[in-house]
């Protein structure tokens, strides 16, 4: 194979490995299956890859059986020296013991060669037996330098045993291995476990390498190769080398078991190990690794397919919770007149004079001296507009709620999870308290609301120049008329009721302000009567349809403020974390991935890599 | 192993047993009958509750078993054999049979396939249950078989090749046979002693059985009995001992006539004389009662874990009480602060209903019922048009605003706006409650309204509160002015104050009598004229009003800091009640019902203490308190 081709096919296997490293961790909240337990990726993530890369490529051999089948005898044989301790309880093996060639890898190669362990130097036999929750890896060298050079011997734990781990480990170890040694028994050459593990192995292409222990040879021969056939039709797998070793302890504590082989090609366990053609194994494991990751229906693409169904299941939830539940109309109580016009007035300032701004605000402070018995403050407007707001705005916030308490009924898992998690006890009781604090922030009168108040008046003065000199000419007017009112009041013949008794000063003011109040309501009415008529000389925009505008935009931009809020509160991260999971579908590494899987089957069909 | 006389019948074929023996056995059947009867009733009435369905669940898989013994007492002792793949189960069976009857042998595995079931010739196997199920009768006239059945079970951790019927997939049929046995023998060799399929459909069927382990293959394989032990005891096995034989070396010892080892002999002696023979009631009954004590573990295992959010429920409720009754105090608090005509009100009518006569009190009255007098008295003072007409329409504003504040201050109370809580508050304290309620699995036992229902609840609730509330603060206020008035203006105050009102009056009198007898008559001074009397009118007014102001004031100086207890008091009472009135009564509901399991677990384990008597067997069996 080209130089070109492989290191394409390498970036391949790359881009697929990246693939599944990002969707791995969403694996779980997007409710797919973790591909970790698949067999395809294990024969990515263990043997593919690790192996790729090395410039030297090498076999992997591996000892694997259920408990107490002899694994660790025979591991013991293959590497002429007793690293791996027998014990006569089961499920003792722990971690795997590796034993490579002398003088040939550094313990980083090791390391990358079985990328889920950690990688300890071997001391004892009874490392492997040690009690560890991490996955240890121990590292010896062959001390007898019989070991091929590119032969690299490990053993397992069990994979029947009680210990759930082990078989995690075994399962790990049987991916990067290229070669299985099988420790099979009369007891255990078909249980289900053994069956479904070497099944595995054949499917993804290993040579194995079938031991009967425990053997009463010569008499149980003919029973092997009963046993055998039925291995075979279990595990869809044909054994490369079939051998049978007898029970004998100190046979086997001095190192010198003798495997019988059971078929004529096998000859001597060790020999035949050494003499296997490694490139056609290696050829040989790799692309039944490759057929396992690219398998259609249990490989990375299902994985994949899967991946996207449920990403679109996400983004149908979450179209729905935005149609359906989110909080889309508020319905606001009355504003109180004084927020809206007070926006207005300020801009209006810069255009007036400063003597009727002077005048007119006087008599305003005096009018609202006079008649504040009578009338509720501003600061009380603003506090009950608040309170009905909040009811109004709460209302409608538990409308949302209903709904999401229906969903979570009714609704597929992925909708019932979402409504779940905002309708938990504790946390919609938190939901509320936030959702009332960031209401509180709230000013009534945004920084927004008075740039369009001001945008939006810029553009009628602009448009219609003399209706803003018809407002400013009656101001003017006015501030001239109110005075000048006073003092007349103040002159004509109720002078002498004003001189005469100088006890009623209070009513002397008192009366002043209710001739003073039906005045200036007079003189507010011409004025607007004067302003109705000039706008509509000037055509276009009647200034009442100017204020209703600006009357509805307050309402608006205050209904989406609130809106904003109950999203950022309440349903804001649902949403967001339905958004990440349904974009998914649409990342770039998952579409990569796909066009490298199809790239990938099609050299397959063409070409082997290697 | 001595059977003392009061001990319950032991054996089918042994001399008659006394009568008081009988007697209790029967008892015992009744009162385990009226337990299992208890506890279906229980089921049957429970609240719709999720932990409660999971419980009948539980109550219908064991049921069939629990009622079976009484119909399966008498009969003969089921004994099943069970473990992994050429372990030597049936090689065990031969080997106490002393003939080859199982298949066995290392040929084929699995080389049992169906249940095969060694029997007496006369035994009735329908009292095993299988109904039409396959299975291989092996009829034997055996003296080991006089009272009990063995039956040979296939493997729980392989399946058949393929060719065979699939359909009787090995651990189905394990599933089927295993609930028909009394006693389970597990069979394990050196490989196979610590699969977990084994072990997973052990734990599956032994609460109600008893067990005995054996390591059948000595000759070839290391003794490994501590390693078993201490892995059974882990998983929550109770191991009184392992056997340790070779099935195969027995089996043919006794085909050719030579005697067993020890503890073949052992095994057998075991399983022959003393479970099958002697203690056949004993361990039936024992069965049962161990499988029932197991069903009230998972039970209580499984309501206690859900009984939990009940328990954040109950808290909840308190703590969204607390809340909603902080925000009403605080808003009464304020109300009764801002509103004095209130309780001015309320102490002049005590004082007024106190002091019937006098006429300072006669003076109080009218002043209450026109109002302000200084505004009248300006009226009075004005010389002309203007100025009557100003007066006059201030006074009559003045006095509009008065009776409106006092029409205000009586509303006060009904509005439920100045209780310090909305709507809001009710239906979000409601939504938190209900979200908690639905957590604890209480949806269905609690109505949850939704949309305008939910609004009309809420609304109706607070308006409800508010009349509570206000009927409470009059009564309360009632109560205090009434208290303060006995306390402050009792009779002697209202003499002080009487005499004080007549100082200015009585010395305007002396004065013009004065004048008018003394004066006028003797020394011919002049008449005082109404001048005289005007003014002084005016300063009796005067004083009069101050007096009144003083009184008022003497009445409530301090009366603030009570009215703020009796807004404590009036929070602190139930009237929250009906907000959380539904979901407390259906948590109650929950707990009162778990309760009545409890009272039928007391019983039952009274009675299981009567039967503590398997001890002197040596077999083992599953703790009962193990999941």
């Amino acid at each position: 194979m080209a130089e070109g081709d492989y290191q394409h096919w390498v970036e391949n296997i790359t881009l697929l490995a990246d693939a599944v490293r990002e969707l791995e961790p969403l694996c779980e909240d997007l409710q797919v299956a973790p591909p970790g337990e698949q067999p395809w990726h294990g024969a990515l993530f263990q043997h593919l890859l690790p192996q790729v890369a090395r410039e030297h490529p090498v076999i992997i051999v591996a000892v694997a059986g259920g408990t107490n089948t002899g694994k660790s005898t025979i591991f013991n044989q293959l590497a002429v020296a007793e690293v791996s301790r027998t014990e006569r309880f089961a499920t003792k093996t722990k971690h795997p013991v590796c034993v490579v060639p002398r003088d040939q890898f550094e313990p980083h190669e090791v390391q990358q060669l079985f990328p889920r362990f950690e990688v300890r130097p071997w001391q004892t036999d009874e490392d492997a037996t040690r009690e560890a929750a991490e996955d240890l890896l121990f590292l010896t060298e062959d001390r007898h330098g019989h070991q091929s050079a590119r032969l690299v011997l490990i053993d397992t734990p069990d994979i029947d045993g009680a210990l759930p781990e082990n078989w995690r480990r075994a399962e790990l170890v049987r991916s990067a291995a290229d070669v299985l040694v099988c420790a099979l028994t009369e007891q255990k050459y078909n249980d289900d476990a053994v069956v479904r593990f070497f099944r595995h192995a054949g499917d993804a292409d290993k040579t194995l390498i079938v031991v009967f222990n425990f053997v009463d040879w010569p008499d149980d021969r003919e029973l092997c190769l009963g046993w055998l056939a039925t291995f075979r039709q279990m595990t869809g797998a044909q054994p490369h080398y079939v051998y049978a070793a007898p029970r004998d302890r100190e046979a086997a504590a001095g190192l010198r078991l003798p495997f019988y082989s059971l078929e004529p090609t096998a000859t001597d366990l060790r020999r035949d190990l050494s003499d296997l053609k490694f490139t056609e194994i290696k050829m040989r494991s790799c692309r039944g690794s490759l057929r396992a990751i690219l398998d259609d229906e249990q490989g990375l693409p299902r994985f994949l397919r899967d991946v996207g169904t449920q990403a679109d299941r996400f983004a149908a939830a979450r179209d729905i919770l935005v149609r359906d539940v989110c909080v889309r109309k508020i319905e606001l109580p009355r504003v109180p007149g004084h927020i809206i016009w007070q926006p207005v007035w300020q801009w209006l300032k810069p255009h007036r004079t400063t003597f009727d701004i002077w005048v007119h605000g006087f008599y305003n402070q005096v009018g609202k001296v006079v008649t504040a018995p009578f009338r509720a403050s501003e600061s009380e407007l603003e506090d009950r507009f608040r309170a009905a707001e909040w009811e109004s705005y709460h209302r409608a916030v538990q409308e949302m709620v209903d709904k999401l308490r229906l969903l979570r009924k009714c609704g597929n898992e992925i909708i019932q999870a979402a409504a779940a998690q905002v309708l938990r006890g504790s946390e919609l009781e938190e939901l509320f308290h936030s959702l009332k604090r960031a209401y509180d922030e709230l000013p009534l009168v945004s920084r927004d609301f008075r740039e369009h108040v001001d945008g939006t008046l810029e553009e009628f003065s602009r448009n219609n120049p003399r209706a803003l000199k018809l407002v400013t000419g009656s101001l003017l007017a006015g501030a001239v008329v109110r005075p000048a009112l006073t003092v007349s009041l103040a002159c004509i013949p109720g002078a002498e009721i004003v001189a005469a008794s100088a006890q009623t000063a209070a009513t002397q003011a008192a009366a002043h302000a209710a001739t003073h109040t039906i005045a200036t309501v007079g003189i507010d009415v011409a004025a607007a009567l004067g302003t109705n008529i000039g706008a509509e000389a000037a055509g276009q925009w009647s200034l009442t349809e100017l204020l209703r505008g600006i009357f509805r935009d307050f309402y608006q931009l205050r209904a989406e403020r609130l809106i904003a809020l109950v999203h950022n509160e309440m349903t804001g991260p649902v949403l967001d974390r339905l958004d990440l999971l349904a974009n998914v579908a649409s990342s770039p590494r998952l579409r990569a991935a796909e066009r490298a899987a199809g790239e990938l089957r099609g050299e397959m069909i063409t070409h082997c890599p290697l | 192993m001595n059977d003392s006389p009061t001990q319950p019948g032991l054996t089918a074929r042994g001399p008659a047993e006394p009568l008081e023996g009988e007697w209790d056995q029967h008892r015992q059947l009744a009162d385990f009958d009226e337990i299992l009867r208890r506890l279906r009733q229980w089921v049957d009435a429970a609240p719709r509750w999720p932990a409660f369905a999971r419980s009948a669940a539980l109550l219908e898989r064991v049921e069939p078993q629990l009622k079976q013994v009484r119909l399966r007492l008498d009969s003969v002792l089921v004994v099943g054999f069970v473990g992994g793949t050429g372990t030597g189960k049936s090689t065990l069976i031969n080997a106490l049979a002393g003939e080859q009857v199982c298949q066995a042998g290392k040929v084929q595995r699995p080389t049992t396939l169906r249940p095969e079931v060694l029997c007496n010739e006369t035994v009735d196997l329908s009292v095993l249950g299988l109904g039409d199920f396959p299975v291989e009768v092996h009829r034997r006239k055996l003296a080991l078989l006089e009272n009990m059945i063995l039956v040979d079970c296939p493997d729980p951790d392989t399946q058949p090749t393929a060719g065979e019927a699939t359909a009787n997939r090995n651990r189905d049929v394990l599933r089927a046979v295993l609930p028909h046995c009394d006693v389970i023998v597990v069979v394990g060799s050196q490989q196979k002693y610590k699969t977990e399929a084994v072990i997973s459909e052990l734990l599956r069927h032994a609460p109600g059985r008893k067990l005995v382990f054996v390591q059948s293959q000595a000759t070839r394989d290391e003794d490994i009995r501590s390693d078993w032990s201490s892995f059974l005891a882990a998983r929550g096995f109770q191991v009184r001992e392992i056997y340790l034989l070779d099935a195969q070396e027995a089996l043919e010892a006794r085909l050719n006539g030579r005697p067993v080892e020890p503890a073949f002999a052992g095994l057998a002696h075991l399983l022959q004389v003393q479970l099958a023979n002697r203690a056949r009631h004993r361990i039936k009954r024992s069965n049962a009662f161990h499988l029932c004590q197991w069903t009230f573990g998972q039970l209580h295992a499984l309501l206690d874990e859900a009984q939990q959010p009940l328990g954040r429920l109950e808290r909840e409720v308190s703590s969204q009480q607390d809340q909603l009754r902080e925000k009403i105090r605080r808003g009464l608090h304020d109300t009764l602060q801002s509103n004095r005509y209130t309780w001015r009100t309320k102490l002049l009518e005590q004082l007024l209903q106190k002091w019937s006569g006098g006429p300072f009190a006669g003076f109080l009255r009218l002043v209450n019922a026109l109002g302000s007098w200084t505004r009248w008295a300006l009226v009075a003072r004005s010389r002309s048009a203007t100025e009557l007409a100003v007066t006059s329409s201030l006074a009559a504003l003045s006095a509009v605003r008065d009776k409106w504040n006092e029409a205000r201050a009586a509303r006060v109370l009904s509005n439920s706006q100045h209780l310090g809580i909305t709507v809001a508050d009710v239906a979000q304290a409601r939504s938190v409650l209900l979200a908690y309620a639905e957590d604890a699995g209480l949806d269905e036992l609690v109505d949850i309204r939704s949309g305008s229902g939910r609004e009309r609840f809420c609304e109706q609730t607070l308006a409800d509160l508010a009349g509570q509330v206000q009927l409470r603060v009059d009564d309360a206020l009632d109560v205090a002015a009434r208290q303060r008035v006995a306390w402050r203006a009792g009779p002697a105050c209202h003499w002080l104050f009487e005499l004080l009102f007549l100082v200015v009056p009585v010395g305007v009198i002396v004065k013009l009598g004065m004048n008018f007898f003394y004066e006028n008559l003797v020394q011919a001074k002049p008449l005082l004229g109404t001048d005289y009397l005007v003014h002084s009118l005016i300063w009796i007014l005067v004083a009069a009003f101050l007096l009144r102001g003083a009184l008022l004031w003497w009445l409530a100086a301090g009366l603030r800091g009570k009215v703020m207890q009796v807004a404590d008091e009036v929070v602190r009472g139930g009237i929250l009640e009906p907000l959380a009135d539904d979901v407390t009564q259906a948590a109650t509901r929950v707990h009162g019902h778990c309760d009545a399991l409890w009272r039928v677990e007391r019983d039952f384990q009274r009675l299981a203490d009567e039967l503590r008597q398997v001890e002197e067997l040596q077999v083992s069996e599953l703790e009962p308190g193990w999941k």
